[in-house]
């Protein structure tokens, strides 16, 4: 990716350093795992929900949003499935993208952008149930 | 064909990922700017959005059957060539299932 690279000889500790899942690969993975099995019901909720919300007017949604159970459920449909969704795209970017810094701009974009969507998605829902 | 399951694997995931900013807006809107939400519910009627629904759905259960097959590999099972072979099947024809079962509900229930 076109990035200036080092050429002098680094320790291996430098190498590590920035090769992302590198340093904690047993927790990332175990995580992964954790929230994809919580993602099973929680997909199979949702699959229900978009099919019953099928051709539903806002006032419709909202009155089913608002119900706690529905609440509950989305609330842990978010933070599941991004974090799951997060921690799967960050192997995909160490996989492909070679360039150290690249990489390290694309996980932190990634990273903020969507803990602030599931942040927005989290107080939408807390703004229609409450 | 087992290469491919892996790689579409990692396809289905990431499409997922642009899905799900679709749905988190369907949310917000509904929470904050009622028009689109509208907007959005009439652009999920039309042909394309029910088509792009539909191949959502498909690649959501694949990833998911995919995905309990990986913790099978995970705990040591289906290594051998051929149990890979019927897994890749049984992983395929369980998403197209779940998928069907779920379009016909959709036709006939919704
Ligand atoms: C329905 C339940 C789900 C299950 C059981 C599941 C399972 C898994 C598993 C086991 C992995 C790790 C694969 C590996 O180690 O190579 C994975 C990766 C991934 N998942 Fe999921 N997942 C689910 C839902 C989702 C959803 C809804 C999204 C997106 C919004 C998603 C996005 C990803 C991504 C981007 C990866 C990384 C792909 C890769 O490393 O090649 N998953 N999933």
């Amino acid at each position: 990716m076109g990035c200036p690279k080092k050429q002098k000889i680094e320790s291996d500790l430098a190498k590590a350093k920035g090769l992302g899942s590198a340093h904690h690969g047993a927790e990332h993975w175990m995580a992964q795992r954790v929230t994809a099995i919580a993602n099973i019901p929680l997909v199979i909720w949702f699959v229900y929900s978009v099919m019953a919300m099928k051709g539903a007017s806002h006032a419709e949604f909202t009155a089913y949003m608002a119900e706690p159970y529905n609440a509950f459920a989305a609330i842990l449909l978010i933070i599941s499935v991004f974090y799951h969704a997060v921690l799967g795209a960050q192997v995909v970017v160490e996989d492909y993208i070679s360039c150290k810094c690249f990489k390290m701009m694309k996980l932190i974009g990634m990273k903020l952008f969507f803990t602030a969507l599931a942040v927005a998605c989290i107080f939408s829902i807390l703004k229609i149930a409450l | 064909m087992t290469a491919r399951m892996s790689i579409s694997h990692r396809i289905s995931g990431v499409l997922l990922m642009a899905g799900s900013v679709v749905f988190a807006l369907w949310l917000i809107t509904a929470a904050f700017r009622p028009a689109y939400f509208d907007m959005m519910m009439a652009l999920v009627n039309t042909k394309i959005g029910t088509l792009a629904m539909f191949g959502f759905s498909f690649l959501l259960y694949y990833h998911m059957c995919n995905g309990i097959r990986h913790m099978f590999w995970d705990m040591g099972f289906l290594f051998k060539l051929k149990n890979a072979a019927i897994a890749n099947w049984v992983v395929l024809l369980s998403a197209a299932g779940l998928t069907f079962v779920t379009w016909k509900c959709v036709c006939e229930y919704m």
